[in-house]
């Protein structure tokens, strides 16, 4: 009922998003399943351009690359969301005892930790995690989720200072309102709207993100189908087989923009009156 | 006078800043009595919500006390008991940071009912419903999202709100200074009938000498963290015996004589 009155009053770009990633996501869980191909192992001809048997060409060991770059955006995205999930339940709730927890020496300690890692540009930072863990799922995971939870942290931290400064904050707390309810029914729904804002606006850097680290080498390796891979291999055949490289890039900028999209939209539905 | 509900006794309150320790009340004393409206006004930085918040236990004192009710005031960040929330509540100046924007009006003042009252849900509900009806707020009122309700109607969600606990003493702070002139007139004729009808004590912080006028018995002026004159209200506006009155009440037009919206003013 409340979603169905958002929806509503949606604006149009939101809903572009939404249909757009409700094809991706439906191109990736079912390409996979249904296509007779294996995403991994070749068995046609190799870098055949696009036909009505592949869609997206095969590449220069005989894969289908419409099938591969869906398994590597379902890939992506499962990654994305595991981390962006993490990150923001670590960060939000840490950033709220900072912005609640005044100069305490706890929050001190935090606020350094955070201060210094947001300090850092975020790629170098993960480049360095994935050189201590490993090129792997578990290493890019890592990578971003120790990175990220600090942005996260940040954003929760002074929203919440500003909140927990708000009358109707001093109005509960004159009620008698225990410490439990002002912070769960007062503090909290008013800085998690504006993190989950934030979470899906980080979405969208966390999958690119995620492609740069294996495009550099230091992410998911080969041939564990992955955007950023798939791009890097077909780079150096681009004069002659466009299509390994360019449909992983345009799947990746669709799934990029349309998450985008939906980001921005649920911002302008739920900004602060 | 009657023992008072609200004793202030030469109360100091210094805010630490980067530049060094500024003193926003300077040894203030202040008394009411059950049932009576107070006035407090002054210009902008004289220390005026200062002080309320400190009468509410929003800030702490530096030296000096506040009692209210027969007991010393307890600062809100600790955990206040259902006597201190019925004993005194306060109206914000800002209406648009007074309520909870995830909160309908009718969710606020029924959050408020249940913790104070002890009621359940549907009797919370109900007598919310109630509160709110009688500070003018509709039905469909109730049920609409926060940010779609004007100043003047957040003001009146706000009052339900504090009455909830009913409490013996409201201080408001400012609380017509954000909304227009007719819309102010309206909530300050709220107010003067809640004081009426419930007999609570009022404190009403003002810099508009007309608002003050009309509401209060008694009158403080305040300047630069002290206050530097008080008496009965008319008697302050129609004879004021320091420099700083006059000023004040000559330079507002109209403030020595009637009040906007036509009503006669105070005098009971």
């Amino acid at each position: 009922m409340r979603w169905a009155s958002r929806l509503k009053d949606a604006d149009r770009m939101f809903l572009i998003g939404a249909l757009l990633l409700a094809l991706i996501v439906l191109a990736s869980a079912l390409a996979p399943i249904l296509s007779s191909f294996d995403p991994v192992r070749g068995t046609s001809p190799p870098m055949r351009a696009p036909s009505a048997g592949h869609l997206f060409g095969t590449d220069n060991l005989g894969r289908d690359v419409f099938v591969r770059a869906f398994a590597a955006t379902r890939l992506d995205m499962m990654l994305a969301v595991v981390a962006v999930g993490v990150s923001l339940i670590v960060g939000t709730l840490v950033g709220a005892v900072m912005g609640m927890g005044g100069r305490s020496k706890v929050s001190g300690f935090l606020n350094l930790v955070v201060d210094s890692i947001n300090a850092f540009p975020f790629i170098v930072l993960a480049l360095g995690v994935v050189a201590v863990v490993g090129p792997s799922v578990p290493g890019v995971l890592s990578a971003i989720i120790l990175t990220g939870w600090a942005r996260y942290a940040r954003v929760a931290r002074a929203r919440t200072a500003v909140i927990a400064d708000a009358d109707f904050v001093n109005a509960a707390r004159l009620l008698g309102y225990g410490r439990s309810r002002v912070m769960i029914r007062h503090v909290f729904p008013n800085v998690y709207s504006e993190s989950f804002a934030f979470a899906l606006s980080e979405l969208v850097i966390v999958i690119l993100a995620i492609a740069s680290l294996s495009f550099l080498g230091a992410g998911v390796r080969p041939p564990t189908p992955e955007l950023g891979a798939m791009i890097s291999e077909g780079r150096i055949m681009l004069t002659r087989a466009w299509w390994i490289s360019v449909f992983p890039g345009a799947v990746l900028a669709l799934a990029a923009l349309s998450i985008q999209l939906i980001a921005d939209g649920y911002e302008r539905m739920t900004r602060y009156a | 006078m009657t023992e008072p509900i609200i004793t202030v006794a030469d109360l100091h309150v210094t805010f630490a800043t980067p530049r060094g320790d500024v003193p926003a009340v300077r040894g203030v004393d202040l008394v009411v009595a059950p049932g009576e409206t107070v006035g407090i006004v002054g210009e902008s930085g004289s220390g005026k919500s200062t002080l309320a918040r400190a009468i509410v236990g929003l800030v702490d004192a530096q030296s000096g006390s506040v009692t209210v009710d027969g007991r010393p005031v307890r600062p809100v960040h600790g955990r206040r008991s259902r006597a201190d929330a019925a004993t005194v509540q306060m109206i914000f100046q800002d209406p648009y940071s007074s309520l909870n924007p995830r909160q309908r009006p009718i969710d606020a003042v029924a959050e408020a009912v249940h913790v104070c009252q002890r009621l359940d849900r549907k009797a919370s509900r109900a007598r919310a419903m109630e509160l709110l009806g009688s500070v003018g707020i509709s039905q469909a009122q109730c049920r609409m999202k926060t940010r779609s309700l004007s100043g003047g109607q957040r003001q009146r969600v706000s009052i339900a709100r504090a009455l909830a606990a009913e409490p013996k003493i409201l201080v408001a702070d400012e609380p017509t200074s954000a909304l227009d002139q007719s819309i102010a007139a309206s909530l300050l004729n709220l107010l003067r009938r809640i004081q009426s009808e419930r007999g609570i004590a009022v404190v009403f912080i003002s810099h508009d000498l007309g608002v003050v006028r009309y509401l209060a018995h008694r009158v403080y002026v305040m300047k630069e963290g002290v206050f530097v004159e008080d008496g009965v209200t008319v008697d302050v506006f129609e004879a004021p015996r320091h420099e700083y009155t006059r000023t004040l009440v000559s330079s507002v037009p109209g403030a020595g004589t009637t009040v906007a919206h036509g009503h006669a003013p105070a005098q009971e």
